[in-house]
């Protein structure tokens, strides 16, 4: 009796201290929020000044002004004569802070107008070049810190995620100048519009759209956070670049998100009559967020957004580069963008772009049986054996370069199992030496999936080795069912490895391809996909994710191994020797006017970069003539032979990849785009624009012109005849 | 890192709401549309059908919203739109409310924002539907103001149909005309918003002609049961009383030009869960339906979020039909055949990009392209076939009338561009056939899942086959019988026994089942061994029956088959039995021994061996409509088997007829019993796993987290 008693006394007693302890750490940790008894105001309307701009301080707004010296052209958050068409003080915002009510949970939206500048509630502070302004968000009790600093052809903002301060209300996301990069709703289309890096870009022109229509679009950039749960049958590109932009008459914007974009959203609000505004700008994740799914009576299903206490480290900064004249348009947003990444980012030219790329599978996981067991069998689809014959088939009707980036050829074929197909190539392939008869002009890549695993192995198990969301838990993908896009409860599913071990992994795929008879290798998932993991603070929103990559990228650079990216997202595709699966459009949301080659324009003559699979495109034609328009590759998805076992499976690739099948149209295309490939083969964009009658014109820096006809009618244009669904060239001089 | 409190307080959260955390793949563009096509292959499982992806057969043409028909006002709310034969396109903007037209090329005509009637000038209310005829009349489902107006192709009043006064409709019927449809011959069929008794019909004059094509109610055998017992136990009061079931309403119906009636029926779910058939019918103009609807999902297979609602149809002039699912924004297109060709587009009511939708809510057909509403976005988007769907429609179409011959090089070229379409294996398997290819067909049809066409050709190849060797199959079959019989009458007479005599025992079961169990209790000539691999025998032919059958008779499916579930429908079974039937038996004084029970149970399943083997030989050498007879044995078989177990019972258990069945009623009641018990173990079992992985899991968690 006295026994029990103790043992009771004891968990109370644990019980107790531990909540103690809770506390103790809560008030010993928790940065809280203060608010200032005097604000202190900047009266100076100069702030900074170089030879070509000057930086001015808007007191009214609490907001700053980049005025061109020369031109006296002003770029500002707040538009143009904005007070004569809207009083919605969120157009008059320097900031916008999205958070969590700490009573009921529910996300919230506030910007400074209301809640900080109309209250005279900022600080000013003068800084190197430029000014530190903390904006006091009273309502909620939260405190921005934001950097503006003048550079020699820029506007630098800055956020530091750690100097956000908070009390209860927990801040997620912060937005830095809404409408800086804006057109009004009403002003003609054909000298204004918004550059959105949707996929390989969209235009949006001024409009005003009704009720109904989702007028913001919001885009992860570098794609959504696979550690977060998300729904969705609807296919959507991925952000590749990160920047956008705005064209407003004989000036324009080019916004370049310059550090900590993997925690960046694009946002497009457009044709709001309540704003009369539309606009580009990002927003910041400085928290993870996990969504649960919670089942209520009678079925109903309840989401909830639940966000992890620590902050992200990296520092959010963000670059507005005005341009002008005949710069200022999105072929002058591409140009500053790929300066920015010559000079910022290392961008260098590589050795020559490649016409003819071929993505070729490996096999499939097949379930067989033996008297009624299942088991998971290999279904070779294509054999080492088969890729020389399709390499040679090739050779004999095209001289020029192939790239070959092999899929799937690991242990479990395409099918996630062991973490990178157990770092070794299935024996029912043959043997890898026969890619030794390949000819030198022939570049094979061979594929490494080090995000995803599905079974331990390679010193990766599901105990310790998953990756965790931002509630702790681990998240768990399976296959989708085609028609409703929900997950299959009955398939296995896999897990994405924790961040820290990436390296690592980057290195063994080093070590093992250094016998293998290939010249690089690709990474079709760490060029494309990134994804938070909670279990470091370093990599909370994703952070670090390009920093990773980078590390992993430039290992295999510095042993003179290629490199291929599928995709690719910004950073791999700087590093790339060859781009896969480049995109084909943007995700066309209906409010996008038109897409542009934005993500080619901006690599081409820097960096090999292809299509996605012509010959799995829907309308392959026009497929071919995407890859035209820019002078870019062209790609396509090959097996040697279909299994009709394949017919069910999860992904979609196979249905029309047989090298026998596509032989003939594979030759056809090369024959009919050779002359004009080896013509701008490595040769920079200038000029890209679509003339008044519908053509597509691409001017390359020798002066060769294309013009490109998407329709399905013969266009003439001055002195050109296009006819439908073709391309014409001209060399200038 | 994490600090305790917030971790308390979200932890605490998720333990008191998080049912699950579900996580879903989101995909990327893959082939330039924002959507994923995909088809449906039939017979290729036990289950109807299963989803595939396929090539896109339409493409995004353009999404119109009203500027891009150079409206300079945005619409209030368009609700549905028509083409007329001459090619103009007529958008119902409800609550403007006007009508936009707009020629063949999308560009705007006019817009009919007023009608006159003399001097009057009024307007409709909320109209649903509208329809343009032959003669470019413009028909206008007025819906609050229950009428239908009649126009001219200007847009100038011509008529107004109202409610009939007829003895048919009943007093408490309310009219509210959601679509319409005029026939060439000027019979209207006009959808009521509430009718259950189908479309009411006006005769080209006008008049009321009654209702066409209701539905009917489809009722469970308990749901009639309990109605007959009301019927039969409650007073007449009562029974006027009770809520009566009544079919579901049409939510759409069109016209093709020999005049049949296609309608769809929209959610006729209870929940998301439950599954639907039945949506669309296709009903000649006597009102009889001409397609097997009945049993048949026009849907997707399986479970979503909502339930489907196919609330849109439309037809071509080739009678290739379109339906379309509101809730997921999916475009259904079947052949005139019924076959499905491919289904399209997306948006489970959040769609904003091309091709998805938000609340879709009509459909038609202009030319080629197919027009789809979206009443939220108040869009319209219109749909052009790529060049693979156009080849694939004009394929199935030449397939349909038969001529296999020009449809073998479209065929051949389709596959080539999608090997994930059925169609194609079909449609060349019947041309291969047609050109007497038999071999190829049935390889075409095997994989194309189409056992009448394989049948066809196996006939054939089997008949080929007989034809040549038919002198070689009689004489080997001579030969082996001569060397039988010689060698029956040597063992005879030399008396020489080629088995033990245990075996000898197990195979006499089946000519002499009382000596031959009695020799078996009496004597022990039972044995384990023989037993087991009897038993053995009962799983592998089991296995082979549904494995190695032959493909026109036996459907079998590698992804679903599940060998566990044999093993314990047959040696499962048989243990289960023996041990109930043994402790049965032992409460009620039976003499048999659990080995010996078990024994006479495995021998006595010696003739649902002999039928699955059978059944796996003939299913392999004949087709379907010569093995009826199959069916037959397998039950002559299962009966004999039954005996032998009622005789083999009785002999060990030394039981009377009597005794007899009612210790096999209660072996029957103890093996439910010990089957829920089991499932109670195993469902404990799998909680108690499921709360000790959790323990684990947290206590991971604070590890990790710094706890």
């Amino acid at each position: 009796m006295i026994r029990n008693k103790k043992i009771i006394f004891l968990i109370i007693l644990t019980i107790i201290l531990s909540i103690l302890s809770g506390c103790g750490a809560q008030n010993s940790e928790k940065n809280w929020y203060t608010y200032p008894k005097n604000f202190k105001y900047s009266n100076s309307s100069t702030v900074s000044e170089n030879s070509n701009y000057q930086l001015l301080w808007d007191s009214e707004n609490a907001t700053i002004v980049l005025r061109d010296k020369k031109t006296g052209a002003e770029f500002s958050n707040i538009p143009t004569n904005a007070s004569e068409n809207t009083s919605n003080p969120q157009v008059f915002s320097p900031v916008m802070v999205s958070y969590v009510e700490n009573e009921s949970l529910n996300i919230k939206t506030v910007n400074a107008k209301v809640t900080s500048v109309k209250n005279k509630a900022f600080n000013t502070e003068k800084i190197n070049n430029g000014i530190k302004v903390t904006y006091f968000f009273q309502d909620i009790s939260v405190s921005v810190p934001v950097y503006y600093e003048l550079r020699d052809d820029s506007l630098k903002v800055s956020v530091k995620p750690s100097e956000v301060t908070e009390d209860s209300n927990i801040v997620y996301n912060v937005t830095i100048l809404p409408f800086f990069c804006s057109i009004n709703n009403k002003s003609s289309s054909a000298d204004n519009y918004l550059f959105v890096p949707s996929g390989t870009g969209a235009l949006v022109y001024p409009k005003t759209i009704g009720a109904g229509v989702a007028s913001l679009i919001s885009e992860p950039v570098y794609g959504h956070d696979y550690q977060v749960s998300e729904y969705s049958d609807t296919l959507q590109e991925s952000v590749y670049l990160p920047v956008y932009g705005a064209k407003n008459g004989d000036t324009a914007v080019c916004t370049i998100i310059e550090n900590a974009a993997e925690t960046a959203l694009i946002n497009t609000n457009i044709g709001s009559s309540d704003y009369a505004y539309s606009a580009v700008y990002s927003s910041f994740n400085i928290r993870g967020s996990q969504i649960t799914l919670s089942k209520l009576m009678g079925n109903e299903i309840s989401s909830k957004t639940l966000f992890c206490e620590g902050k992200t480290t990296e520092t959010i900064e963000v670059g507005f580069y005005p341009l002008y004249g005949e710069e200022a348009n999105y072929t002058g947003m591409a140009k500053c963008f790929q300066n920015y990444l010559v000079k910022q980012k290392n961008l260098q030219i590589k050795k020559e772009d490649t016409l003819l790329n071929l993505q070729i599978y490996g096999a499939i996981n097949e379930r067989k049986f033996a008297l009624g067991i299942p088991y998971e069998g290999l279904d070779v689809l294509t054999d080492f054996e088969d890729v020389l014959k399709i390499s040679n088939g090739l050779s004999e009707k095209y001289s020029g370069k192939i790239n070959i980036n092999l899929l799937g050829f690991g242990k479990s074929g395409l099918d996630v199992d062991v973490i990178a197909g157990d770092f070794d190539y299935n024996s029912k392939f043959g043997d890898i030496n026969v890619l030794k008869n390949i000819n030198d002009n022939t570049d094979i890549f061979f594929n490494f999936d080090i995000l995803r695993f599905k079974n331990n192995g390679c010193g990766v198990n599901k105990f310790n080795s998953i990756s965790r969301d931002a509630i702790g838990g681990k998240t768990v993908w399976k296959d989708t069912n085609i028609s409703y896009s929900a997950e299959i409860e009955s398939s296995k599913g896999y897990y994405y490895v924790k961040r820290d071990m990436l390296e690592k992994l980057g290195s063994k795929a080093q070590k093992k391809v250094r016998d293998w008879p290939v010249d690089g290798v690709s990474f079709d998932t760490l060029t494309k996909q990134t994804y938070s993991d909670y279990l470091s603070q370093e990599y909370y929103a994703k952070s670090s994710f390009e920093k990773q990559t980078v590390n992993i990228l430039n290992n295999f650079k510095n042993e003179n191994k290629k490199v291929a990216a599928t995709g690719s997202n910004c950073y791999a595709a700087i590093l790339a020797d060859q781009v896969f699966g480049a995109p084909l459009g943007s995700s066309k949301y209906q409010v996008y006017d038109v897409d542009v080659p934005f993500y080619y324009m901006v690599f081409k003559g820097y960096t090999s970069v292809a299509t996605q699979p012509i010959n799995n495109a829907a309308n392959p034609r026009k497929a071919f003539l995407t890859a035209v328009e820019v002078g870019s590759g062209l790609n396509y998805a090959l097996i040697s032979k279909f299994s009709s076992n394949s017919v069910a499976t999860t992904d979609s690739i196979f249905y029309s990849c047989v090298f026998d099948d596509n032989l003939m149209n594979i030759v056809d295309d090369i024959k009919e785009y050779n002359d004009f490939f080896e013509k701008v083969k490595n040769i920079k964009v200038t000029e890209h624009s679509t003339t008044k009658s519908g053509l597509k014109t691409t001017k390359f820096e020798n002066g060769v012109k294309v013009y490109v006809n998407y329709t399905d009618n013969e266009i003439s244009d001055d002195d050109i005849t296009v006819a439908a669904l073709d391309f014409e060239f001209r060399e200038e001089g | 890192m994490f600090k305790k409190s917030f971790r308390f307080i979200l932890f605490f959260i998720v333990s008191l709401f998080a049912f699950s955390t579900v996580t879903v793949s989101a995909d990327e563009v893959k082939n330039g549309i924002p959507y994923s096509s995909y088809t449906y292959w039939y017979g290729r499982s036990s289950e109807e059908k299963t989803a595939v992806y396929s090539k896109p057969i339409y493409e995004v043409l353009d999404v119109l919203n009203f500027s891009e028909v150079g409206l300079s006002e945005n619409y209030v709310k368009i609700t549905d739109v028509c083409t007329s034969k001459n090619g103009d396109i007529y958008i119902l903007d409800s609550d403007a409310p006007k009508v936009v037209v707009l020629d063949s090329t999308y560009k705007l005509r006019f817009v009919i924002d007023s009608i006159n009637r003399g001097e009057d000038v009024f307007n409709f209310k909320k109209a649903r539907g509208i329809f343009v005829d032959n003669d470019n009349f413009i028909y206008i489902a007025d819906t609050e103001n229950a009428r239908v107006l009649k126009l001219d192709d200007k847009g100038n009043f011509v008529s107004e149909i109202t409610l009939p006064d007829s003895r048919l409709i009943p007093e408490s019927f309310s009219y509210k005309p959601l679509k319409l449809a005029v026939d060439s011959k000027g019979y209207m069929y006009v959808l009521s918003d509430g009718s259950y008794n189908g479309a009411i019909l006006y005769s080209p004059e006008g008049e009321f002609l009654g209702f066409y094509g209701a539905n009917s109610v489809k009722q469970s055998v308990t749901e009639t049961i309990a109605s007959l017992w009301k019927k039969l136990t409650l007073s007449n009061e009562r029974r006027a009383s009770l809520e009566k079931t009544l079919p579901y309403q049409f939510t759409d119906l069109c016209i093709d030009k020999r005049d049949f009636i296609y309608t769809t029926t929209g959610n006729v779910a209870k929940s998301s869960m439950e599954k639907q058939s039945g949506q669309i019918r296709k009903l000649s103009p006597g009102g009889s339906n001409v397609i097997k609807s009945d049993g048949v999902n026009f849907g997707d297979e399986g479970y979503g979020s909502y339930a489907q609602d196919i609330l849109g149809i439309t037809v071509d002039d080739n009678g290739f039909v379109y339906a379309l699912d509101s809730a997921y924004g999916h475009v259904f297109v079947y052949s005139p055949d019924f076959s499905l060709v491919g289904v399209f587009g997306c948006g489970t009511r959040e769609g904003v990009q091309d091709g998805s939708f938000s609340n879709a809510c009509a459909i038609d057909v202009n030319g080629r392209n197919i027009l789809v509403v979206d009443s939220k976005l108040n869009t319209i988007t219109i749909f052009s076939e790529t060049s693979y769907g156009k080849k694939l429609k004009e394929a199935q179409l030449l397939t349909i009338s038969g001529d296999y011959d020009l449809a073998k090089q479209l065929w051949e070229d389709l596959l080539k561009e999608d090997k994930n379409n059925q169609l194609s294996y079909i449609g060349l398997a019947k041309a291969l056939n047609e050109e007497g290819d038999y071999e190829k067909a049935m390889e075409y049809a095997k994989i194309g899942c189409d056992r009448d066409t394989y049948a066809l050709a196996f006939e054939h190849v089997r008949n080929n086959f007989l034809e040549k060797n038919l002198a070689i199959i009689i004489l080997a079959g001579l030969v082996l019988l001569f060397v039988l019989v010689v060698a029956l009458r040597y063992k005879r007479k030399k008396g020489i026994t080629i088995l033990p005599e245990k075996w000898r025992i197990a195979f006499a079961v089946l000519r002499h089942p009382n000596d031959a169990f009695y020799q078996i209790k009496q004597h022990k000539k039972g044995s384990y061994l023989i037993a087991v691999v009897i038993l053995l025998g009962f799983y592998v032919t089991s296995v082979l029956k549904t494995t190695a059958g032959g493909f026109c008779s036996v459907v079998f499916d590698a992804e679903t088959y599940n060998a566990l579930l044999i093993l314990l429908r047959t040696v499962g079974f048989v243990v289960l039995f023996s041990c109930c039937f043994w402790a049965i038996s032992t409460l009620m004084h039976g003499l048999g021994k659990l080995g010996e029970i078990f024994i006479t149970v495995c021998y006595s399943f010696t003739p649902i061996i002999i039928s699955n083997l059978l059944s796996v030989i003939l299913t392999n050498i004949m087709i379907p409509s010569e093995i009826e007879f199959l069916n037959l044995i397998m039950t002559v078989m299962l009966l004999y088997t039954a005996l032998l177990l009622f005789i083999g019972l009785m002999r060990i258990s030394d039981y009377e007829f009597g005794r007899l069945i009612i210790v096999l009623l209660l072996t029957l009641a103890a093996m439910v019993i010990v089957v829920f018990v089991l499932i109670v173990l195993f469902l404990l079992g799998q909680l108690f796993f499921g709360f000790f992985s959790t323990v684990i899991s947290e206590i991971y968690k604070l590890i990790v987290f710094g706890g």
